[in-house]
């Protein structure tokens, strides 16, 4: 009865596995894990380890490969002890169907705390390299800069009407208004332009749309009316993101909902500002609307 | 506690993007381990690599460029490769060496650091990684392999069969059916062999990989990172060793760890090479997958080892350099 169980183990570990990879890259789950360019591997990867299950289920009761001399060195023989015990389950089986099934697909503030939360573009991927997977200089304007904006890889609000910005889109569409006057802009394009008075330009005085997570503002706010949109910046996969910030200036006439408080999904309309504060060029967005939304469908930013 | 707080929800996020990251690449890893033991005849390896052991760890500290592999994949490849014949000292050297000397990571290396001299960064990374991996075969060609391989590797491998591919005539013979036909297996046979290989490698693995997610995502998410880490910049031995134990913790792959090295701005560069140069060759969740293939002695002094090592040459670079 244990070598049934033993030899039913390692098919229905891979079957775990592959479902689970195959389920969270189905689902769109994934997109809170792992940067697009990482997800078709993870898609690979379930569809293989669920054959392997199948193939291991199928060959079972077969004579070891290894006793054939099809194979040199027996994989059923020479794995570690630590499998044969009890914390194979232990370790393979039930960690990951935990995390699956009890994980909410996005940090909470603790995130913010531990790994600090950056308010300018060095903690972004280095500007040139962003700048370089963008736009051909001769489409910014007639004295183009060295290096373009950033522009998202994916729409900052999944609700607006506004296709996102791709590497083949002009510039010019990127800064063309919606229908209520607004450019759509994430926190990461404002942190970049800030840094390089090139990119600035085509940003200044321009009414924009912006989503984030909000949190109060404990530093820059001498008035007291700031806070901070916050967003998660991926390298490749969540255990790297940066949670990056812009500050938000509302006047008293504009309170912030009774609905907004600490992490929740926020949209901002604002003019675009870059005030030299404290020897440093930093974007702030001067509020005209505040309201609440429901986290967009892509919550990270590449 | 002001530098801890642990969230489990945030733990679970970092435990499972670390997986999912790693995962596809750790499988491409066994299926070579796997296509490797059902189709390379045993010692065929020691045969390719030059006679002279100085030269065949300096080949295999490039082999990477032409096998690129990264720090999780290696190891179930390396294992096999052991039980095929492979010298210890090449082995150790491509283990060591292929998750940095990688076009991959060259690319996402000049990437990360554009706009702050990419190119001399890329190239340190580079030859450091290579010149630490050749170093440490050199040792290890120096030492008893009882002393570094677990009892399992070093037995060698019997020579079972002679060609490559040999058909069986029969195209549709079960594995039952070659027990009586040992030297020549089918193609299918062997791939269906490969898979099996493959599917307990990546189990075995696996184990170890949960296990060091598991203390990464700990230390990624509760652990406060400006509270810990920060203060320590501004002295270039404490910048240094503070980075590589942070890489050590975060056990991240190496084709992405230059976006994080690169963003800390507030550390020299010998801290950010040693980052990048120790944390595809030694970290908690590799420490754990190392005791598939080393002993638990030997695993303990490499470990120290480049951990001290790499943070030396890495001072000793930054402070040499105009």
């Amino acid at each position: 009865m244990k070598t049934k169980i033993a030899s039913l183990l390692a098919p229905i570990t891979l079957l775990e596995w592959g479902g689970i990879l195959l389920y969270f890259y189905l689902s769109g789950r994934l997109s809170a894990f792992l940067h697009p360019s990482f997800r078709p591997q993870v898609l690979i990867a379930g569809i293989v380890l669920v054959l392997c299950a199948i193939t291991l289920f199928l060959t079972r009761n077969q004579k070891a490969a290894c006793e054939c001399g099809i194979v040199e060195n027996c994989p059923e023989q020479t794995r570690s002890p630590l499998i044969s015990s009890w914390l194979f389950p232990i370790m393979l089986l039930l960690p990951l169907a935990i995390a699956a099934t009890f994980t909410r697909d996005a940090y909470g503030s603790n995130i913010l705390a531990t790994r600090g939360i950056a308010d300018s573009a060095v903690a972004l991927p280095s500007l040139a390299d962003k700048m370089s997977k963008t736009l051909p200089v001769s489409k910014m304007t007639a004295t183009a800069p060295t290096i373009e904006p950033a522009l998202p890889d994916t729409n900052p609000n999944a609700s607006s009407t506004t296709p996102p910005p791709t590497e083949d889109t002009p510039a010019e569409d990127f800064f063309k208004p919606d229908a209520h006057g607004n450019i759509q802009v994430n926190v990461a394009d404002l942190l970049y332009a800030a840094a390089e008075p090139t990119l600035r330009k085509p940003f200044v005085g321009k009414s924009a749309e912006i989503v984030g997570q909000f949190m109060p503002a404990k530093g820059n706010n001498p008035a007291g009316n700031r806070f901070k949109l916050v967003r998660l910046f991926m390298t490749c996969c969540a255990a790297d993101a940066q949670p990056v910030s812009l500050l938000i200036e509302h006047d008293t006439a504009l309170p912030i909902p009774a609905k907004v408080s600490d992490m929740v999904w926020t949209k901002v309309v604002g003019d675009i500002s870059f005030p030299i504060e404290n020897g440093r060029t930093i974007a702030v967005i001067k509020a005209k609307k505040i309201e609440p939304i429901e986290p967009p469908e892509e919550t990270m930013l590449y | 506690m002001s530098w801890f707080s642990f969230n489990p929800h945030d733990f679970s996020i970092s435990f499972l993007s670390i997986l999912f990251e790693g995962v596809p690449y750790l499988f491409l890893g066994t299926l070579l381990s796997g296509l490797i033991d059902a189709f390379l005849p045993a010692q065929a390896l020691e045969r390719w690599l030059p006679k002279n052991a100085a030269l065949a760890i300096g080949v295999a500290g490039v082999l990477g460029f032409f096998l690129p592999m990264c720090e999780c994949g290696v190891i179930p490849v390396i294992r096999r490769m052991l039980k095929k014949g492979l010298p210890i000292a090449p082995a150790v050297t491509y283990l060591l060496a292929s998750p940095i000397i990688n076009p991959v990571v060259a690319l996402s290396t000049y990437a990360a650091f554009r706009g702050q001299e990419p190119a001399t960064v890329l190239a340190f990374r580079m030859i450091l990684g290579f010149l630490i991996a050749c170093v440490f075969g050199a040792i290890v060609l120096r030492l008893p392999k009882q002393e570094i391989l677990l009892p399992n590797l070093l037995e060698p491998a019997p020579q079972r069969y002679t060609s490559l591919f040999a058909v069986l005539p029969d195209d549709s013979a079960t594995l039952d059916d070659l027990t009586a036909n040992e030297p020549r297996a089918t193609v299918r046979s062997r791939l269906l062999a490969a898979l099996r290989t493959a599917s307990f490698d990546f189990l075995d693995v696996a184990f170890y990989l949960v296990a060091g997610a598991m203390l990464a995502a700990l230390f990624n998410t509760a652990i406060h990172r400006e509270a810990v880490v920060l203060p320590l910049a501004s002295n270039i031995w404490l910048a240094t060793y503070s980075l590589e134990g942070l890489a050590s913790i975060l056990s991240l792959c190496s084709t992405s760890d230059a976006f994080i090295a690169a963003n800390f701005v507030a550390f020299p560069l010998a801290a950010k090479l040693a980052f990048m140069v120790l944390g595809p060759m030694m970290d908690v969740k590799l420490f754990l997958m190392y005791g598939l293939v080393f002993r638990k002695k030997f695993t303990v002094a490499m470990a120290a080892s480049l951990f001290v090592g790499i943070g030396l040459l890495c001072i000793f670079v930054a402070k040499t350099l105009p």
